[in-house]
């Protein structure tokens, strides 16, 4: 690497090189307010991609008891999409931060104490998390898979991982970044190379950047900046997107069976058993509600259908059941989800027939699909032939 | 002594979420994702170390050595935000997580946006060189005091 005229050949050779390794990054950039500057912003970051996770993660794996509310409507929505515009908007901190602390992996000796190396293995474990976290996400979000493993629960669990590093990083480093931020940095740099304002600003701006040409695949004003998100809320069969085919579900053979019905069962007075022509005689609710996808775009749309809780009065549920909704798939993780009484009761949630005045397209579940405001699309049950009222 | 307390206290509270982490990790409950996801874990940190960051640098070498001062800042700018560009796009350039079956995943023309953005960067380069050289012309370097470039490696 370095531009001597013989390589080193011997072990005594080697560890002088080792020694002077650090001190021989030669740019402006790697510095310590700059670090400690660019450290706040992503720690905030990333901050905020586990908070948000974990309202994600509690949403679809309840921990005992836990009930979420139907209200706030666009609470997932919220958080979801900040979750995924937040992690894309790390690529050029990431990559800065990095740049500007790489020497330090060069340390000599690597290692001054126990208390150094298990500090210097928690930086370790922070740098691997952070890569893999946003390298995953991005992946995802493009729906690209080339790991074998399972993507929800591996980045969940590195999640963990990340967060438990950032802590204690965040402890070590409170002090230096607290003396580094109150240093102004040196104004003007030299004109002859980026100087470190203007790189931290650049960082800064391309973050704004990539949430700008992301954003737009949840917030529907800035759609017409959405260049590089993976989704757009108005593309997509009758204007909305979709996650999973019926195709793809394995369904699509089984939707237009002329013997279709929708049962409700379990606790209940009066089982139902209707068929479609008996559903579209129900009294219909229109709701407006958005489909959130945990990929982290949304889409608002007018559904229409029956009122869940209409239906559990007319079988006679008690009004505090918990509802389990299932699907015509054979298999799947989301063949089936269960419905809260705050979910089940909210005026918003309904069996849906159609959407934005058409009849359900097979991709967005015809014949009937569950639709409930501030819950993960994943857990909007598409092709619903069972409503069970647990007891 | 406050500070101590405090670091004691992150400290483990870090080492339990790390090792919540990593129990989650290797008691997956399909057994094909601990030596993926390991394999990952490590190919990153060696992708970043190894590759990105040497690239980095010698990059960095080239410029210096080639771009004249008066251009190099918003070269090394450009270079920059474009590199981020590319990064967080290459997924969607690419397009392999296309399903013709569902046209609503990926459905905008993500080469041909990339390449707006990195016009508009590199138009921004270009402005911002066309004002430093006509600054330049105006202000001619104060002789007494110039400025020394970044060191080099010696």
């Amino acid at each position: 690497m370095a531009g001597r005229t013989r390589p080193p050949v011997s072990l005594a050779a080697g560890l002088e090189l080792a020694r002077g390794l650090e001190g021989r990054f030669a740019s402006r950039l790697r510095d310590p307010g700059v670090a400690a500057r660019l450290g706040i912003a992503l720690g905030l970051a990333f901050g905020v991609c586990f908070l948000t996770g974990l309202v994600s993660h509690f949403m679809q794996h309840p921990p005992f008891g836990l009930a979420w509310p139907a209200r706030p409507v666009a609470f997932y929505r919220v958080t979801q999409g900040l979750h995924v515009v937040t992690g894309v908007a790390t690529v050029p901190l990431l990559l800065a931060k990095f740049y500007a602390v790489y020497p330090r992996l060069f340390r000599w000796p690597p290692f001054r104490s126990l208390a150094h190396a298990a500090e210097r293995g928690f930086v370790l474990v922070l740098v691997i998390g952070a890569l893999f976290q946003v390298v995953t996400g991005l992946l995802n979000i493009a729906r690209w898979y080339p790991f074998a493993f399972n993507f929800t629960t591996t980045h969940y669990a590195v999640a963990w991982l990340l967060v438990g590093a950032l802590v204690v990083h965040v402890a070590h480093q409170w002090r230096t970044v607290r003396d580094a931020v109150r240093v102004p940095l040196p104004s003007p740099d030299s004109g002859e190379t980026l100087g470190r304002r203007q790189f931290l600003g650049l960082a800064a701006a391309s973050s704004g950047l990539l949430a700008l040409v992301t954003a737009g695949q949840t917030v529907p004003g800035l759609r017409p900046f959405a260049l590089l998100a993976p989704r757009r809320g108005d593309i997509g069969p009758q204007g909305v997107p979709v996650n999973k085919t019926a195709v793809s579900a394995g369904v699509a053979g089984r939707l237009r069976d002329p013997a279709y019905v929708l049962r409700v069962t379990g606790a209940v007075e009066r089982e139902l058993v209707l068929d479609l022509d008996a559903l579209r005689a129900l009294p219909q609710v229109r709701s407006w509600l958005a489909i959130t996808c945990v990929e982290g775009w949304s889409a608002d749309a007018t559904w229409e259908g029956i009122a869940l809780r209409d239906l559990l009065d007319r079988a006679g549920a008690r009004p505090d059941a918990r509802v389990r909704v299932e699907s015509l798939q054979r298999g799947g993780a989301y063949r089936q989800s269960y419905v809260d009484p705050p979910h089940a009761r909210d005026p918003l949630t309904l069996l849906a027939l159609r959407v934005n005045g058409e009849t359900l397209a097979a991709d967005h579940g015809y014949p009937c699909r569950l639709i409930a405001p501030n819950r993960p699309g994943v857990l909007q049950t598409k092709w619903v032939s069972v409503v069970e009222v647990l007891s | 002594m406050t500070e101590r307390k405090g670091l004691v206290v992150a400290f483990a509270v870090g080492t339990l979420c790390v090792a919540y982490g990593g129990w989650l990790l290797l008691t997956s409950r399909r057994l094909a994702d601990v030596p993926a996801a390991l394999w990952w874990l490590a190919g990153v940190l060696v992708a970043h170390d190894g590759i990105v960051a040497p690239l980095t640098i010698i990059a960095g070498l080239l410029v210096v050595r080639f771009i004249p001062a008066l251009v190099r800042p918003p070269v090394q700018a450009g270079l920059f935000v474009s590199v981020v560009l590319v990064v967080a796009s290459s997924a969607l350039v690419l397009g392999l997580g296309r399903d013709p079956l569902n046209p609503s995943l990926l459905p905008l023309p993500y080469g041909r946006n990339l390449a707006l953005l990195l016009g508009l960067v590199w138009a921004a380069v270009l402005a911002a060189i066309v004002v430093r050289s006509a600054r330049s012309r105006r202000r001619p370097r104060d002789e007494a005091n110039p400025s020394r470039g970044p060191q080099r490696w010696r």
